[in-house]
């Protein structure tokens, strides 16, 4: 017995390869999408969060007027222990020179020094903040005590660099008497705190009242015995390995940092009560809260699409079903007669659909490392990328496979236990064909009257499969708006802002995923359309319609159809770009090139046109005998 | 309740018409001002329909099914034909050959001078367009149509169709789809819609096997006048012995070969028949 029903296992699989391959693919676009989305945003949060952590980046930075106060750095190191915390200073030096105040003035000369802002960190002993060397170059000679051996920030494209092994001269001067001390950058570095690729941006305001982007950044160690004079080491940096134990994206961490944060606080109350002091923390980073910003676009901008993804696809692989148990109908009602339960039977198509999903969540695993990956390695266009987690996180996918997986098998299984509850003489007849009715426009015959039969059966079609029509309606709609929005973020990202380029990889992905379902959901309720009706085609078949007349029985009903999901998906892909404009921050429906609300439809439209050149072969290879004699 | 009313309405018509069901033809005749169709039996067109050792194998991969060998014989029109053979026999495969639903291996087929078997697929689809009508056990029709639509299907396409209204008989039924129709009122639109394309040839393929033994006979007179008002061939396909009564000529295949052929001298009339 377990033979022979294997063998019928088999058979099934074979005769509905097409069905399968549907489900497959759809399952694997859409949780390949949701997973790929949400496993981006960990890889992005993981990979930061094991840099930093190596890097030992400060979680804390207390910045003051000037000089902190050695009592307090000393109560730090009490609490967070001596490596935890490191001191140092940093100035800001606008077109090469700074006024100190008191009459003391200081000028910066050499190459690379130019009319922006160069911020000079001078940094105390310890490995908080831990630099990163990109190239270096020996030193020779230079020494004494008023020689630096320094590193700067590399150049990127705002940071114009310093050229290695090239003297900065820095200038103290106080009425007549001036002082030279040489710095000279031997290495260019990556700092974990100036990671951001562009828009970093200085401490000293412009005229315009914003904050100045940074043009250059030196590095300078001092010692104890071996410093700049009237340059106070006015920052404490504070590392809290305990608390880099969680990943800094997530909310353990966000408290540990409020605590701590009033904590630190508490000791410089004083200080801050009178303005004099400020405990930053990595959010006033640039580089940590612009990542972290587009971590939470991304994963915003997913979750949305996600659900309309997963929702298209449920509703398809439903229809899919509940049609492949229609077909089965003799066979399933043949098994009753033969007296095998109801669970036995389904199991066949609970098995196809598991199978199925399943498949296509294993293909969607592997796509959604992909994903990840290629939306990761976008973002080396706004950031000194940190090395790509190894870590796997499965969650977004386990959840909407998981979705998609019940979903699929309940839908089964209702569907099944509807049929199997019905006496087996019952299903052994043939399902009566759905009635024809009459839509409302045949109230009006003057209208009504010039329809040529073929525009009468099309119209009464799609109001006698309301269900379908409604459900394929809804999938094309939502898919067409999917691809709205992708064109439109891909349109902001090119046009509108070019500080975006690291969503242009979301943008990409969207609209291929988008696209792709798009194609697959026409396909397979075309597919459903077609095998729903081909008694009436072999009919006409035999009635001698030609191919284009007897194709076009269903066709026009599929491009109407598709004609009212398409235009149905402009504005609920409109709503779909305000929301995604909306959550980046950046874009607006009326910037949207005019072409993008052309080509989302036109899309949909030729996907509707292929899938019908391709479906062409397999409505004329209609058998015309087995349709018009078999009982289904 | 259904086939109880068609057949009283069948009554009420016979009565009034002073002549069987032959409504169905009486279109020419109205215009004419007569009541019923006289179409004189004489002077026969011979061998309109001809087959010449038709032969027809089915492959599936390495298995080769002869389901026609050498099968010949010829068909005058106002013939009506019976082709009798148990299931498997090769009685639909005979029909799908001459109705130009499938090609044969060899042989040659003809109709009113068309070399049916030497066409192509375009050809076929117009043979199927304009020379012949079938009907069919489960009567196809197009659940999405109303009865009258479902002749309008096939008229429309037609160069010299009939008048479908006046071809289908239901009265007020006409505007009703055919869920709503009874089994024979469903066979009726059926045969309506073959005729009313005014083949060359009609083929029924068990066109009583869904229908019940009161509802058949009137459907088998129906398809009995066709062949003598229309002059033209009918063949009829079943495994129903009691037909061939009726039949002016009957063919017997079995295993796919013609076993015999009788022609009855005199056919009895439908009524006569029991099955």
């Amino acid at each position: 017995m377990v033979k022979t029903y294997l063998k019928t296992l088999r058979r099934m699989f074979a005769h509905h390869i097409t069905r399968l391959v549907s489900i497959i693919l759809m399952v694997l676009v859409s949780v390949g999408f949701s997973a790929g989305i949400g496993m981006a945003t960990e890889k992005m949060a993981y990979s930061l969060s094991d840099y930093y952590r190596s890097a030992n980046v400060s979680d804390f930075i207390v910045r003051g007027a000037e000089a902190i106060d050695a009592e307090k750095v000393e109560k730090l190191r009490e609490r967070y222990g001596e490596d935890s915390v490191a001191q140092g200073g940093v100035i800001e030096v606008k077109g090469g020179s700074l006024d100190l105040g008191m009459g003391a003035m200081l000028r910066l000369e050499g190459e690379g020094v130019g009319e922006g802002i160069t911020r000079i960190y001078f940094c105390g002993e310890g490995t908080i903040n831990r630099a990163e060397t990109v190239q270096a170059v020996p030193l020779e000679g230079g020494e004494g005590e008023r020689f630096f051996e320094a590193s700067a920030e590399r150049a990127n494209r705002d940071l114009k660099g310093f050229p290695l092994g090239k003297d900065v001269i820095l200038s103290l001067s106080m009425g007549p008497i001036s002082m030279d001390y040489t710095i000279r950058p031997t290495s260019s570095v990556v700092s974990p705190l100036h990671m951001a690729e562009y828009d970093d941006p200085s401490m000293t305001e412009g005229e315009d009242g914003e904050y100045e982007l940074l043009e250059n950044i030196l590095y300078v160690p001092v010692r104890e015995g071996k410093t700049i004079p009237f340059l106070p080491m006015n920052e404490v940096y504070v590392s809290v390995p305990e608390l880099k134990k969680t990943d800094l994206f997530f909310t353990p961490y966000e408290r540990a940092l409020e605590r701590e944060k009033a904590e630190i606080e508490e000791i410089f109350s004083e200080e801050i009560g009178a303005e004099t002091a400020a405990v930053l923390t990595l959010h006033e980073n640039f580089s940590f809260e612009s990542y972290n910003g587009y971590e939470g676009k991304i994963q915003d901008i997913g979750y949305v699409l996600t659900v309309v993804f997963l929702l298209v696809t449920l509703l398809v692989v439903l229809s899919t079903m509940t049609r492949l148990l229609e077909e089965e109908r003799g066979q399933i009602a043949c098994l009753q007669t033969l007296g095998y339960s109801p669970a036995r039977i389904l199991s066949k198509y609970l098995l196809f659909a598991l199978v199925g999903t399943l498949l296509g969540a294993v293909g969607a695993f592997f796509a959604s490392e992909g994903l990840a990956y290629i939306i990761y390695i976008n973002f080396k266009w706004n950031y000194v990328l940190p090395p790509y987690s190894s870590h796997i996180s499965p969650l977004f996918f386990i959840v909407s496979a998981a979705l998609i997986l019940a979903a699929a098998i309940a839908a089964t299984a209702i569907a099944g236990n509807g049929m199997t509850r019905q006496a087996p003489a019952v299903l052994l007849r043939p399902k009566a064909p759905r009635e024809g009715r009459k839509v409302i426009l045949e109230r009006i015959p003057i209208l009504w009257n010039r329809f040529s039969f073929k525009y009468k059966s099309t119209l009464r079609n799609v109001l006698r499969y309301r269900t379908r029509f409604a459900m394929t309606v809804v999938a094309v709609m939502a898919s067409t708006a999917l691809v709205l929005a992708g064109l439109a973020v891909l349109d902001a990202c090119l046009f509108q802002d070019i500080g975006t380029a690291a969503m242009l990889g979301v943008a990409v992905i969207v609209l291929v995923f988008a696209a792709l379902l798009n194609a697959v959901v026409i396909y397979t309720l075309t597919n459903i359309n077609i095998s729903e009706r081909k008694r009436e085609l072999a009919t006409l078949m035999v009635l001698g319609y030609h191919d284009n007349e007897v194709t076009g029985y269903v066709y026009r009903e599929i491009y109407i159809t598709s004609a009212v999901g398409i235009l149905l998906g402009i504005p609920l892909g409109a709503l779909l770009c305000l929301f995604v404009f909306e959550v980046m921050g950046f874009g607006a429906l009326s910037k949207m090139g005019w072409y993008t609300w052309l080509l989302a439809p036109l899309l949909s439209l030729i996907f509707t046109f292929l899938v019908a050149l391709i479906l062409r072969r397999k409505i004329l290879k209609t058998d015309m005998n087995d349709s018009l004699k078999a009982i289904e | 309740m259904n086939e109880k009313f068609l057949i009283i309405f069948m009554k009420i018509y016979e009565n009034f018409v002073g002549y069987d069901t032959l409504s169905i033809f009486t279109e020419k005749s109205r215009q004419n001002g007569r009541k019923y169709a006289i179409i004189p039996l004489a002077r026969a067109n011979m061998n309109y329909l001809t087959l010449e050792h038709v032969s027809k194998q089915y492959r599936t991969g390495a298995v080769t099914v002869d389901a026609l060998t050498d099968v010949s014989f010829s068909l005058d029109d106002g013939e009506f034909a019976v082709v009798l053979g148990s299931s498997g026999a090769g009685k639909t495969t005979l029909l799908n050959l001459l109705g130009g639903m499938d090609t044969a291996t060899a042989g040659k087929i003809t109709l009113d001078g068309t070399e049916v078997t030497a066409l192509n697929r375009r050809e076929l689809t117009d043979y199927r367009r304009f020379d012949v009508g079938f009907v069919f056990q489960f009567y196809n029709l197009m659940p999405n149509l109303t009865a009258l639509e479902n002749v309008e299907i096939a008229t429309e396409i037609c160069k010299n169709a009939l008048d479908p209204v006046t071809v289908l008989e239901l009265g007020e039924r006409l505007k009703h789809f055919p869920a709503r129709l009874s089994g024979g009122e469903q066979q009726r639109v059926s045969i309506a819609r073959a005729i009313a394309k005014n083949p060359k040839l009609l083929l029924c393929d068990e066109p009583t096997g869904a229908l019940d033994f009161e509802t058949g006979k009137h459907i088998l007179t129906l398809l009995h006048d066709v062949s003598k008002t229309r002059k033209k061939p009918v063949i009829v396909v079943t495994h129903n012995a009691a037909i061939k009564e009726m039949a002016d000529r009957v063919i017997y295949i079995r295993s796919g070969c013609i076993e015999r052929i009788e022609t009855n001298e005199h056919p009895r009339s439908v009524e006569e028949i029991e099955w």
